[in-house]
This record gives C-alpha cells, structure tokens and sequence, in this order.
C-alpha cells in the first residue's frame, strides 16, 4: 500500500519539477543574450504536401523545391543568428492519394510546434479546404504552390461560381483575416485559358467535360464549359465520376456523341491517366485530343502515355514556365543537377519557401522574435502574426515571375501556360506550347 | 439503340475481368471459409508479371502483328498465371495453414497482414506512380455500327474459356470431386481418404492462377496498373462473389457479370443538370453513381436472398 501512494505522488511532483525546470530554460531563453552568430536558434520552415503514392510525381517536385530554397538560406546564412530546419510533412492517406484528413492533422502537428514559422503547402485544393480553417484561427500562414481552386480565396464576382454552398470564405477564414497565399493563379483563370487555346488556338468546335468530383477538378471543369461556351463552342455533356478503374461505359457514351475534344477536370491520380488510357481502347475516341488542367501535367502521366498512341494531349499550368523565365536558369541548373528533371511545380515549390524566409527575415528585422522553444505557444503566435503581415507585403522576382499577393492572398502574377504531351529529350513529357498572361 | 448494345458489350467485357476475379474469392471461401483479403494483391501482381513480361519482350505501344507479340502475349500470360498460382500456394503455406485450427478472425487478419506485404511488394517493384503495359490490338471491327475491338474479343474469349475450363474441371475430374467433398464436409472427406491439405492447396493454386490470369485480362482492357489497384478491384470481385452467393462457382460468374453490367448501363441516365433533358435524370449524369447504385442493388439482394442470387440452389459449394 505505502509504495502505491508514493507512487501515486511521485507522478505529479515529478511533473512540476520538470515544468519549473522548462520555465527557468525558457526565461532565461527568452531574455538572455541576442542568439550568436553560429546560428543556433532554430526557425522551422513546414511543407503539407502530397509527397508519395499516386501523387508522388505532382507533390515530391514541389518540395524540393522547397527543400532546396531552405537549404540555399542556411548555406548563405541568409538570417544572421538563426538556422532554418525544413520540416516536410506528406498528406498521402490510406487511400494512396492526398487526404484532407491526413493534411488537416499535419497541419495541427506542424501549429502545436512552436518554432514552425510558416507551412509551404497544400498542394491540392480539397486538402486547402480542410487546413485553411485551422491555420487561419492559430494563425500561421500557408503558401501554396498550386491551389487554384478560386473559392478558397474570394466570392465575389458572381460569374466565377463561389456563391451559395460554394461560398467558402466564412469557413475558410474564421478569423476574418488573410492568413492563406498562393502563387499559382485560378482556376477560373485556368479553366478560361484552357477554353480559348482548344476552342481558338486549336480550332476544336465540340467538347466533353469529364471530372473527378474533387474541389479542384469540379472548380475547373465548370470554369471551362463557361468559357467554352462563350467562345461560342458546344459542350455535348459534362460528368462527374469519382475515381475508378473502368471507364469504359462512360467512355463509351461520351463517344457517341463524337467530341472533337474531351476535357478533364482532376488530377492524373483520381482518374486523368485512367481515362486517357482508356480512350485508346475506346472505338471513336482513338484519335480524340485530350485536354485538361495543371492536374494532369506530372511526369507519371507522361510516363503511363506516352507520346506514341491516341490523339494529342494539353495541359495547362497556373504558372510561368521556369524555362521561360531568364533568372531561372540557375534555379533550373541547381535543381536539375540535384532531383533531376524539373516538375511542375518545382519552381512554384522554391518561390513559395523563398517567400516564407523572406517574410520571416523582415519580421525578424521589423523586431519580432522568433520563439525558442518549441513549446513557447505564445511567443508563437506573435512572431507568425508577424510573418504573416510580412507575406501579405511581398514584393518579389523569383523563377515563377514576379509575385506579391493582392487583398485576397492571390499572386497577382496571372500568367498561365500551355503544354502539349511529346517526347522531351527521348522520354515522353511535357513540352511548352504556349503562355497567356491574363490582366 | 446503338449506344445501348454497345454498353452491354462493355458491361460484359468488364463483367468477364470482375468474374475472374471473383472465382478466386468464392473458391476460397466455399473450402475454408475464409474471406482471402490478399487474393486482390495477387492480382496486382499478375498484372506487374504481365508489364515486365511485356517490357523484356521490348513490345511497344501499336506494335505490328506477328510472331513477336503473340509469343509476348502467351509468355505474359502464362507467366502470370503460374507464377500468381505458385504465389497462392505459398501464402496458404506460410499465412492460413498453420492458422487452420485457429478462431475464424485470425486466418482473416493474417489475409489482411499478407495484403499490406504484397502491396509493399509491388511499391518497391515498380515504384509509386500508376504505370501501364503497351497498347496493343486496338484496331476496331464494326458490325453494322457496333463496334469492338480485338482486344475486346481477346478479352472476352480468354474469360470465357477459362471459365468453362474451372466448371470442367470441379464438376468432371477427380480433384474436382475431392474440392466439392472437402468443401461440404472437411472431416468426412478426410474419413474417406481425401488428402484435405493437398485439395486445399490446390484451390489456392487455382484461385490465385485465376488471379494471375485476370491480371493479364484487365491490363488488355484497362492499360493502367499501381500497386494499389488489388484494394479497388479487390472490393468489386468481392461484392460480385457476395451478389451472386459466395462460395458458389456460377454465382461469382453471374455476380461479376450482372456488376459489369449496371457499372455500364447506369450511364444511360442523364445527368438532370443537362438542359437537353430538362431535369430529368440524376445530378452529375449515372455514371457518378455507378458503385451507389452496384451496392444499393446488392444491399436489396441480401435483403430479401441472403445468401445471393445462387447462394442456396446448389447445395455444393467450391
């Protein structure tokens, strides 16, 4: 009995003594001396993105883009006194795809530290939808590389479809204030430019909208069959389909009504390489071109392909190509030489950590101190409110163009290019076509 | 009119690769009543061995008709097969026979152990991303205005043959009487001299030799293969064995079948958003509803059959 009680007792006093001993650490943490140059405080730069299974080839190339923006910081000494540790997270669920679920709880893990400044990501917009509601009431700032669903952002004009349950800015920002930026453009911008280059560019009259039932592919789909339609072509029909692994009824029926041109809305994983595959084996659409969004520009889908059967394919990306971009050609030389090829987002990856480090540096010169610890929550909160008024002030010229954000925490950077699949230096990939910088 | 024949023609070739499937799954459960979780994987892995088969082979996409790729395709398809039937036989042996005696539950969670190790397997064989065999045979044949390809056909006839093939052999061989003897009652069987072990092992063999085959099948029709896609076509061969009465040879056909079927025919309902049908129809068009509606039909089966379509009018069950 005696042993039991002072086991009982020695749990919680063994507690106390562990806290007091964090508080003296953090005090004298917080009020010493300005941390020396050897860079021993640390700052932790997050990414919440997909970096495995089926999204491997769209999230992996974003975060080491990511990556290597930390890593080029640190070896500059880029914020005299601090040394920046990357600290990727992957939304890969069960599933073997990005799961909102799965981001919301990186997402949560990455808040509850307190030396994360700032999170790189997500790279789907479903996922966005999950996370923004979280990061936004902590309040950490997101930069995402490839969000574009436009409902994330704004509600306003109507024309672009975010009314009623579309309407997500009161979910989405709880606390009222902008806490989420991205440096790809729209999808209502996507979806449009998309539209103009099949329908004027490529002289296609008729079309058929498949998508894959998620935020994004839904979001693009619609912006196109308006844009499209305006053109003054004909959408013969529109289905949504959750991903599967047969679509040769659906196929089937789409070519009955002989499309010049069949556009999907959704990424490769959740049905784009599926379905290009599958058209092959499709009497009647053989030969039909394909188009669709940045979700189906990745490296598997070229691969899976290929360039030698069935009719053209386009795809679109809400970003400048790096290629095309004269400053980039060191940021390509290094990435290529270290990961290989570039992918789409690569460079959409490295601009958005180089703005988190930049905002963070201002802050730091502004006067706001990074926390010490991981668990000073408090110092937290003040020092990423600062970051995040930091962002919303970018003024930047880096491999994706010149970026700053507007009211929204949209990149006011609204060039969208196009690719057509074709062999690339003997492998299939993805070859610029053509660029179109909206107003 | 057209549109119509052409879905059932889809229907039934998808139908023949989900009945594949599903035969391993009830063939299984009607000698040892266990719900083989890793028989999806082993169709994963048919459908790798047919893809590596293929490249050492070096057939490209369209590539033209000639001895080349019919021995390509033969090797590929004997291969998968033998090597898949080899890989049922092992996982019996290592993962349910020493779990023989066991409760019921720690057969089926060690099937979902062997699943995870395949599907790790694939991952580090050929890697994350979806990947894809060569196309090949997609010229066309048009009958009046239906169309089918030689793929179709291949599809379909290769299905067929090795359906009536497995009928043969458990209604009109020997080891097909032992399978049928040891399914309705494992002691008596034993009593009268059958080998229990080796008849059970020989299911496996030919449930998982089916397995590798419709890997092979599928990857003809449906040119897209990841090392997930066991766990997808896994559920829907599993939902044809239940539908048609698992645990029954023909049911699993027919199961298999009739879900090909609706998977095609739903997207004969319009999609009520579409001006042209002023509202009529269901939002998003039928064929985003397809798994709804395949499980809704199977919900009402089981509700007033059971045991499924066929479940209870042949009493044995292999």
């Amino acid at each position: 009995m005696k042993k039991r009680w002072s086991r009982i007792f020695a749990l919680p006093m063994g507690i106390s003594v562990l806290m007091l001993l964090l508080a003296a650490c953090g005090g004298t943490g917080t009020t010493g001396s300005t941390p020396t140059a050897t860079g021993n405080v640390v700052i932790k730069i997050g990414t919440e993105l997909p970096v495995s299974g089926g999204d491997a080839s769209s999230g992996k190339p974003a975060e080491n883009g990511a990556r290597m923006a930390v890593d080029e910081a640190n070896a500059a000494n880029f914020i005299p006194g601090y040394k920046l540790v990357f600290d990727p997270k992957d939304d890969v669920g069960a599933g073997g795809v990005h799961d909102p679920t799965v981001g919301a709880t990186n997402v949560t893990s990455l808040i509850s530290d307190a030396q994360v400044a700032g999170i790189v990501g997500p790279f789907n917009s479903n996922v966005a939808k999950a996370e923004m509601p979280i990061s936004n009431q902590a309040p950490i700032v997101q930069i995402s590389p490839s969000n574009t669903n436009q409902c994330l952002t704004k509600n306003s004009p109507p024309e672009i479809g975010c009314t009623g349950s579309n309407n997500l800015i009161a979910t989405l920002r709880p606390s009222g204030k902008v806490t989420y930026f991205r440096i790809a453009t729209t999808d209502d911008l996507q979806g449009s430019v998309a539209a103009d280059f099949l329908y004027k560019t490529q002289n296609y009259r008729t079309a058929y909208v498949i998508d894959d039932t998620e935020t994004y592919g839904v979001g693009i789909a619609i912006q196109f069959i308006k844009r499209f339609t305006a053109d003054g072509g004909k959408i013969l029909g529109h289905d949504s389909i959750k991903s599967t692994t047969d679509y040769s009824g659906e196929l089937t029926k789409v070519a009955a009504t002989k499309p010049a041109v069949l556009f999907y809305g959704g990424v490769d994983s959740t049905g784009g390489t599926q379905i290009r595959k599958q058209m092959v084996s499709t009497p009647g659409l053989q030969q039909t071109p394909m188009g669709g969004g940045d979700g189906i520009q990745t490296g598997a889908f070229a691969t899976a392909v290929g360039t030698t059967s069935g009719g053209p394919v386009f795809s679109t990306v809400a970003a400048i190509d790096a290629t095309k971009v004269p400053s980039a050609a060191t940021f390509i030389q290094n990435y290529t030489a270290k990961y290989g090829a570039l992918g789409a987002y690569s460079a959409g990856g490295y601009d958005s950590a180089k703005i988190l480090i930049n905002a963070i540096k201002a802050a730091i010169a502004a006067g706001a101190k990074p926390p010490t610890s991981s668990s000073d929550s408090a110092g937290a909160q003040t020092f990423r409110q600062a970051v995040i008024d930091q962002v919303a002030k970018t003024n930047y010229n880096g491999v994706t163009g010149h970026q700053s954000f507007d009211a929204n925490g949209d990149t006011t950077n609204k060039t969208i290019s196009v690719y057509q699949l074709a062999a690339v230096s003997g492998a299939p990939g993805w070859k610029w076509a053509s660029a179109i910088t909206l107003p | 009119m057209t549109l119509f024949i052409q879905l059932v023609l889809v229907g039934i070739i998808s139908g023949a690769v989900y009945a594949l499937i599903a035969l391993g799954y009830t063939m299984v459960y009607g000698i040892i009543e266990l719900i083989n979780f890793a028989h999806g994987d082993i169709f994963m892995m048919g459908t790798f061995i047919t893809i590596t088969i293929f490249g050492a082979f070096h057939i490209t996409d369209n590539p033209p008709f000639g001895m080349p790729i019919v021995l390509a395709m033969i090797v590929a398809f004997v291969a998968s097969t033998v090597l898949c039937a080899l890989l049922g036989v092992v996982i019996e042996r290592i993962a349910y026979r020493p779990l023989r005696n066991a409760p019921r539950l720690a057969p089926l969670i060690s099937a979902i152990g062997v699943s995870l190790v395949l599907e790790d397997i694939g991952k580090l064989w050929k890697g994350l991303s979806p990947i894809s065999p060569p196309q090949i045979f997609n010229t066309v044949l048009y009958i009046d205005k239906i169309s089918i390809s030689v793929t179709d056909i291949i599809v379909v006839v290769t299905a067929a043959l090795l359906m009536v093939a497995l009928q043969w052999m458990v209604n009109s061989t020997r080891i097909g009487r032992a399978m049928r003897a040891v399914a309705q009652d494992r002691e008596a069987a034993a009593l009268m001299g059958v080998n229990v072990d080796r008849v059970i092992s020989f299911t496996f063999l030919v449930g998982a030799g089916l397995a590798g085959a419709a890997g092979f099948i599928f990857l003809l029709k449906f040119p897209t293969t990841t090392f997930t896609i066991g766990f997808q076509l896994g559920l829907i061969a599993f939902t044809a064995a239940v539908l048609g009465g698992i645990g029954n040879l023909v049911g699993a056909m027919l199961g298999g079948l009739l879900i090909g079927l609706v998977g095609s025919l739903v997207n004969l309902i319009p999609n009520s958003d579409d001006a042209a049908v002023r509202g009529f129809g269901i939002p998003h068009g039928g064929g985003a509803w397809s798994l709804a509606i395949i499980f809704a039909i199977l919900i009402l089966i089981l509700v007033f059959r059971p045991s499924g379509l066929l479940g209870q009018q042949t009493p044995e069950k292999v």
